[in-house]
């Protein structure tokens, strides 16, 4: 799986039922017919990549800091077939394209997404925030899940 | 249209090739979706009141209605007010099908402790809407509307959460 840079053919890639941020952006089970779905800005600056798997989903590198060669990522996919090679191609992008050193994301638990795809792409769970986002009418915690460059 | 239970409730933005469907709505002379007499307003009064905030409500990809839901009262108060019309052939278990819906894609990613729904006394189909969707009634502000030479209330309704905190 190659990634490569936005077009606005894209566009319907960039629109569909995950929630904000998710470094896991899966179709989210019992998404509410009537809910929006949520939809991520083409690229617009420097502070962030976004990275396309054609046809299948996208890669977005958000709040980079190229000082520190950090950023927070989120992959979107319409189905869960293509996620574990889509993260692990995000990873590798990130590692040798950008020269990134670190990536971390969001991870919601109560989503009750298979974490063996992150633990395989090289994620670690660092952290849990109690009550930090509104999903399915009650406050959830989301997990900060973290890869570092070790060479 | 048919009436048989909808498969599935749909919504979106109106487009163009929506605007026959909606002026078709306001035909109906309670369609009373932010005015008083819907089928005297003028095309471009609809156009205006089913704006960039109102969603067409779709029954198995036909449009049944037009919803809104605004903020209301405090910043952040979690305080919600919907205004919510069917076209007059929906039944009313059309009523408690959509706004079962619509109260669960807006309670997903939004806390809600008090959503209101505000129904003109002469509105008779408003009102058993409201009363079949288990609202709570509040009250009458009396005497707020003219309505065919008469005087009428606005009616109250709520559902209400109890705050998370």
């Amino acid at each position: 799986m190659m990634l490569r840079g936005y077009r606005s053919a894209d566009a319907a890639l960039l629109t569909g039922p995950w929630l904000p941020g998710e470094l896991l952006g899966l179709p989210v089970k019992d998404w509410p017919a009537l809910a929006e779905p949520t939809t991520i800005r083409p690229p617009a600056d420097y502070n962030e990549e976004l990275g396309v798997a054609a046809d299948v989903g996208f890669a977005r590198f958000a709040e980079l800091d190229w000082s520190h060669r950090r950023a927070r990522v989120e992959i979107g996919l319409h189905g869960a077939d293509q996620a574990e090679q889509l993260l692990k191609t995000a990873v590798h992008y990130a590692f040798t394209a950008l020269a990134l050193r670190r990536l971390h994301g969001w991870v919601t638990p109560a989503l009750g997404e298979d974490t063996a795809i992150l633990e395989s792409a090289g994620f670690a769970r660092e952290t849990v925030i109690p009550d930090v986002l509104w999903f399915d009418g009650r406050p959830v915690a989301r997990e900060i899940w973290g890869v570092v460059r070790h060479d | 249209m048919t009436t048989t239970e909808p498969a599935t409730w749909t919504q979106r933005t109106a487009t163009e090739a929506d605007a026959a469907d909606i002026l078709d709505l306001f035909t109906e002379s309670d369609f009373l979706y932010g005015t008083y007499r819907p089928s005297t307003l003028p095309e471009h009064q609809i156009g205006e009141l089913v704006g960039d905030n109102t969603r067409l409500l779709l029954a198995d990809g036909q449009v049944a209605g037009v919803y809104r839901l605004e903020v209301e009262g405090s910043d952040h108060g979690c305080h919600y007010v919907l205004h919510l019309r069917l076209r007059a052939a929906a039944p009313l278990s059309w009523w408690a099908s959509a706004y079962q819906e619509i109260l669960r894609a807006a309670r997903w990613r939004t806390e809600i402790v008090r959503l209101a729904m505000r129904i003109p006394g002469f509105d008779t189909r408003g009102l058993q809407a409201a009363r079949a969707l288990g609202l709570t009634e509040e009250g009458t502000l009396a005497d707020v509307v003219v309505h065919n030479g008469q005087r009428y209330g606005t009616v109250y309704f709520a559902q209400i959460w109890t705050p998370e905190s």
